[in-house]
């Protein structure tokens, strides 16, 4: 049977983007976010949300550069063997932590919330698993299964947060920027651009779009969904929460999904909301494996993909028990998504300096553009 | 005097018989050999004598005696035409000194074909295998001596069930014929339904022991001609001593490892697959059943009747999205019955939390024992009442379903919420439309129970993501399972879970990539 070689179609693209950045990150970022600058935070994400639609432009621009190679390949190409190899092995690295790192918080929060006899242990490797199971397939189903999910992610996190609006007090949002607050700009930036991070998974779903042509819209796109949810969700907490109480809450999203209810039909609705959400989480962790697999697969000129990914477990397995609790995980996670971000931000740069500089650029084909 | 004496049979027949039936013993031969006793022995071996076969050999009277033999398989063939259209008409018009003279043993086998035989539809054939497989379908071969080619007469003419309503796909709006076990009433069916020159019906043999006949049918200029050779080639290259029914087919051809979804719909409505042929599909027809398949598929397919397109279609889209609701239940609501009251009894509202306790008092199983009890008793009451001979099937429903339910619920075995949870589990199982999918969602239902019994919602979403996954990685013939949703197709989405009117419809499902693409012309431009 003939494979399409370029699968991915632009709304795939999108559902990409939205899914993989979208994770177990939106349960705190609005502590984060309040601790920091309080009520400036829809202001950290609009300006969060531009230094995302920079970067992934950054990553479009190379990848349209290097129009049939992945992450790992232009790496290579343009630093060469050893460093590209490491670079792309950094990512690697990143990816398979922050897939450890969300199944570890999400695993927390689902036995604190809902499943308090189920060990820590099954939920994380309940997670771990599934992701893998989705990095064993090819390019196409994982962007069929993104597409599939892409409604029930987003629609999960509107479904549960519109209704609480209604509970939101204005006034808990006033004044639109505290004084004194924009010192904290920076870190604020920082914590608020972090939670963009996954974006560069499309690195490696590049070479495969159909559409090439396409990609930049659907990328922006992507981006700007993302930014609409989390503002969504940060506006509602401050305004159901207030800053004060936002700030000691531990997953204030979840406070948030608790208070409201349907009645006659539901009365609490944290276990639906988790249970939806673990379609949420689960789309991040595969996105971040399917990238471990598919660098070490390029890396190693490893052909099949059947069983092996299921291996990465392991290692991701010990990462998430690491942590003693969750504080623990929760500072790591901070520091590592820093680190991340110096990675994610500085490697498209420095490729595309490269790549300028000496000239390498994946010729175009011109049937393949027309054929598709 | 003379009658006393048997007339002496010439040295030569005398060696050739006996070298006819060495030949026949030795070897099969692939061909006829061009002598009349040889091939004669050779077929009449060939068949092991068998009781049915019948050799009737008799001569025509023309200028010289010519040796001619007609066989055939007793019970395949309309009689009528072996006897007036072969045998009389050689005999009768024989006669004739205008034919008898244009006759010569040399050219005897053009003449008959154009003079004498009166049947319509003929063709003639020295291969053995041929020959053997058109006598085993119901045809009659035509041996004539000094010949080495054979004529094939049509002459098939066994009982069949005539065309009666589809049993399995019932509707209530819509032609009441079915296909029958005939693969020739079936072409004629769809023929019948699409009159264009350009419907192709492709005849091709498999199953080395059961030689069955198969039938591809398409529209030349609107199937996609790669998927097309791609069906063919591959269900002619299925190698398997007897093809049954259509499902061997289906479930030889599936390259996709485990699953419990079908690469191809099988259909009793000729409606239904014209519609499908329609669109850009693939038609093949397997003799002895009245299942036809259809490929490509796509999942949504599974969704859909041929009603939806007879009625208006706001209504169809209702009863379509009626169908996804009763699918979803009956996948999911007895594990999330089990999630929702022993994980997170929080959710329900408390009078109803309160009814729920009330009700399993006394019950002395867990919800997921008391659950599968009744999923099972419920299985075996439908598998016994699909054995059981017509009239007693439905009273079979009615006494496991009422007397069963009612009594477990009064011996304090089950609780009547799970009757309930139950009950509608396995209607909802009966509005999918196609049966093979309807049994898989059965089926799956129970790895969904034993997910929410052991890790709540969770552990449904856990399962519906597997199912996702799987669906997702699913192709029929390259075409993804879940198209038009994934990959997203906005020329598609007119006829899927929603069916929208006909001039939303305008073009043919963009996944089968239709050469022809439209169904509809473009509306002319208001002026």
């Amino acid at each position: 049977m003939k494979t399409n070689r370029k699968p991915v179609t632009p709304y795939q693209a999108i559902a990409i983007v939205v899914n993989t950045i979208i994770s177990g990150r939106l349960l705190i970022l609005p502590r984060e976010l309040c601790t920091e600058v309080g009520n400036g935070s829809w202001l950290m994400i609009v300006v969060s949300a531009l230094v995302a639609l920079v970067i992934i432009s950054l990553y479009t621009a190379v990848g349209r550069r290097f129009s049939d190679s992945s992450l790992p390949q232009y790496t290579v190409k343009t630093l060469g063997v050893f460093g590209g190899s490491m670079l792309a092995l950094l990512f690697g690295a990143s990816w398979l932590i922050m897939a450890s790192l969300s199944a570890r918080i999400f695993s927390a929060v689902i036995i604190t919330a809902i499943l308090p006899r189920v060990p820590l242990e099954v939920g994380i490797l309940v997670m771990l698993l599934l992701g893998a199971h989705l990095a064993t397939k090819n390019i196409a189903t994982i962007a069929r299964v993104h597409e599939l999910l892409l409604p029930l992610v987003v629609g999960a996190i509107f479904l549960l947060v519109v209704p609480s609006l209604s509970r939101v007090s204005l006034w808990r949002l006033l004044p639109l920027i505290e004084p004194g607050s924009l010192k904290k700009l920076g870190t604020g930036i920082l914590v608020g651009s972090s939670s963009f991070l996954g974006l560069e998974i499309v690195s490696l779903f590049m070479p495969c779009y159909g559409r090439p042509e396409l990609a930049g819209r659907s990328h922006k796109l992507g981006i700007l969904i993302v930014a609409a949810v989390a503002l969504l969700t940060v506006e509602g907490c401050i305004g159901v929460l207030g800053t004060g109480t936002l700030a000691r809450t531990q997953w204030p999203t979840l406070t948030l999904v608790r208070m409201i209810s349907f009645h006659g039909i539901f009365e609490r609705l944290e276990a639906p909301f988790l249970a939806m959400y673990v379609i949420v989480v689960f789309t991040t962790i595969g996105s971040m494996l399917f990238g471990v697999v598919a660098i070490l697969a390029q890396l190693f000129k490893i052909k099949s993909q059947a069983i092996w990914p299921y291996l990465l477990v392991i290692p991701a397995y010990y990462l998430a028990v690491g942590p003693p609790n969750v504080i623990a995980v929760e500072k790591a996670g901070q520091i590592f998504a820093y680190f991340r971000l110096g990675l994610v931000v500085f490697t498209p740069l420095i490729v595309l300096l490269v790549a300028i500089i000496r000239g390498k650029e994946d010729r175009p084909d011109e049937k393949q553009a027309e054929g598709s | 005097m003379s009658s006393e004496f048997k007339k002496p049979v010439p040295a030569a027949e005398i060696k050739e018989r006996h070298r006819a039936e060495q030949v026949a013993a030795n070897k099969a031969p692939t061909e006829l050999t061009g002598s009349f006793e040889t091939d004669l022995s050779l077929l009449r071996t060939l068949f092991h004598n068998s009781s049915d076969l019948v050799i009737r050999r008799f001569r025509l009277p023309i200028p010289e005696d010519l040796d001619v033999a007609v066989l055939y398989i007793d019970g395949l063939v309309d009689t009528r035409v072996v006897d007036q259209d072969i045998i009389q008409s050689l005999l009768r018009l024989s006669r004739i000194e205008s034919v008898a003279e244009r006759l010569k043993p040399g050219n005897a086998m053009d003449k008959i074909k154009a003079y004498l035989l009166s049947a319509g539809e003929i063709e003639t054939s020295s291969a053995i295998e041929k020959i053997s497989h058109t006598i085993l379908s119901g045809d009659t071969a035509l041996l004539i001596a000094g010949s080495k080619d054979c004529i094939i007469v049509n002459s098939r003419g066994f009982e069949t069930r005539g065309v009666q309503e589809p049993t399995i796909e019932a509707v209530v709006r819509g032609p009441r014929e079915g296909f029958s076990e005939n693969i020739r009433t079936n072409t004629s069916l769809i023929r019948r339904r699409i009159k264009d020159p350009d419907l192709v019906i492709e005849a091709a043999v498999i199953g080395q022991r059961s030689g069955t006949d198969i039938a591809f049918v398409y529209i030349k200029d609107i199937a996609d001609p790669q998927i097309v050779e791609e069906i063919k080639t591959k269900i002619e290259s299925i190698k398997i001593d007897a093809v049954l029914e259509s499902g061997y087919i289906e479930q030889l051809v599936h390259d996709q490892g485990v699953s419990l979804f079908p690469q191809m719909q099988a259909s009793e409505r000729p409606d239904k697959v014209a519609a499908g042929i329609l669109e850009g599909r693939v038609a093949v027809i397997v003799d002895g059943t009245p299942f036809v398949l259809l490929a490509p598929v796509v999942w949504v397919q599974f969704f859909q009747s041929p009603e939806d397109y007879y009625e208006q279609s706001q209504l169809s889209t209702f009863i379509r999205l009626v169908r996804f609701v009763a699918t979803a239940f009956s996948l999911f609501l007895p594990g999330v019955y089990i999630a929702m009251t022993s994980f997170h009894p929080e959710m329900i509202p408390t009078p109803l939390a309160l009814a729920l306790a009330a009700a399993r008092t006394g019950v002395p199983f867990s919800l997921v024992t008391e659950i599968l009890i009744m999923e099972i008793s419920v299985e075996i009451i439908r598998e016994a009442s699909v054995r059981l001979p017509g009239p007693i099937g439905p009273t079979i429903g009615i006494v496991g379903g009422l007397i069963l339910g009612e009594a477990s619920v009064r011996a304090g075995i089950v609780s009547p919420l799970t009757v309930i949870v139950v009950a509608i589990t396995t209607i909802g199982s009966f509005a999918t439309p196609n049966h093979t999918t309807a049994i898989s969602f059965r089926f799956l239902r129970f790895p969904f129970i034993f997910l929410g019994a052991s890790f709540g919602l969770i552990g449904i979403t856990t399962g519906l993501i597997l199912l996702v996954i799987h669906l997702a990685g699913l192709e029929s013939w390259g075409v993804p399972y879940m198209a038009p949703y994934a990959p997203y197709e906005p020329t598609g989405q007119g006829d899927a879970i929603l069916r929208r009117e006909f001039s939303f419809q305008r073009t043919r499902p963009p996944f089968l990539k239709p050469q022809d693409k439209h169904r509809l012309p473009r509306p002319e431009p208001r002026s």
